[in-house]
């Protein structure tokens, strides 16, 4: 079984702000604390969640500084992401971990695309 | 009437313009040293081409880090890590060369290490790069 990450990320294709507050007010009880200039810092349930904007070309970032949720990896989490958003999600492979011969050369990132998840190299 | 029209009013950011172009030309700069470093097969040791390297890295991996881009700023240090790492291996490229690489890769080690540390939870990571890092070093050099 996957160890659950202490924190959560995901990258969003031309993410829409209210389309994400949205989709995490039907998961967790979420209270604004600041949004502006493309931030936005929310808090679902006792967990602190930046969405940037700006984060990457079309990408906006979305990410869970304590991770209370029932995702263990940012897979998890795009896969929830990208069935909810109906938008590109891109997640970062899970990089080092003991055991993990290959972790050195893989691609190290993940897209998920209408249904779709194939490994990729970002930039 | 929109949740966030109003206190998330319409607007540019004129000043994130020459950030994102520095930003882009840092890419350029990285992808171009990489392949040159990658595919370097002479005996001629090129530091500058190293030295540019970490640079342009750990500079996108710095300005990822400050504005809270977790994952690609490890995916940064990983990639100039692999570089390094990678071209430290090939038997096709001189030895002084694969040697020189080598010896630059403490630099995003150190970085990956540090980074990690701070991220609770992440003592496997820690574990699994060190023990690579420990290998590399006595294995080749």
């Amino acid at each position: 079984m996957t160890d659950q990450l202490p924190d959560l990320e995901i990258y969003i294709m031309k993410a829409n702000p209210e389309a994400v507050h949205n989709w995490l007010a039907s998961l967790f009880k979420v209270e604004i604390i600041k949004s502006a200039a493309g931030h936005h810092h929310y808090r679902c349930n006792d967990m602190d969640v930046f969405l940037n904007e700006g984060a990457e070309k079309n990408f906006a970032s979305l990410w869970f500084k304590q991770n209370d949720t029932t995702w263990h990896t940012d897979l998890e989490l795009a896969r929830a992401a990208h069935s909810a958003l109906e938008t590109e999600i891109r997640c970062s492979a899970e990089g080092w971990k003991e055991g993990d011969e290959n972790a050195a050369s893989d691609n190290g990132w993940i897209k998920l695309n209408k249904g779709q998840e194939k490994s990729f190299e970002w930039h | 009437m929109s949740l966030y029209s109003d206190i998330y009013p319409i607007t540019t950011f004129p000043d994130l313009v020459p950030q994102r172009e520095h930003r882009n030309s840092c890419i350029l700069r990285l992808e171009r040293l990489e392949d040159a470093i990658r595919s370097y097969h002479g005996d001629e040791l090129h530091h500058e081409w190293l030295n540019d390297y970490l640079d342009a890295g750990l500079e996108l991996a710095q300005e990822a880090g400050e504005r809270d881009l977790i994952r690609l700023q490890e995916s940064w240090l990983r990639r100039i890590y692999n570089t390094l790492r990678d071209t430290g291996v090939n038997v096709s490229c001189g030895e002084a060369w694969r040697h020189q690489c080598l010896e630059y890769l403490y630099q995003p080690f150190f970085a990956l290490q540090h980074l990690y540390r701070a991220q609770p939870g992440s003592n496997s990571r820690i574990k699994a790069l060190s023990r690579d890092f420990s290998f590399i070093s006595r294995y080749v050099i």
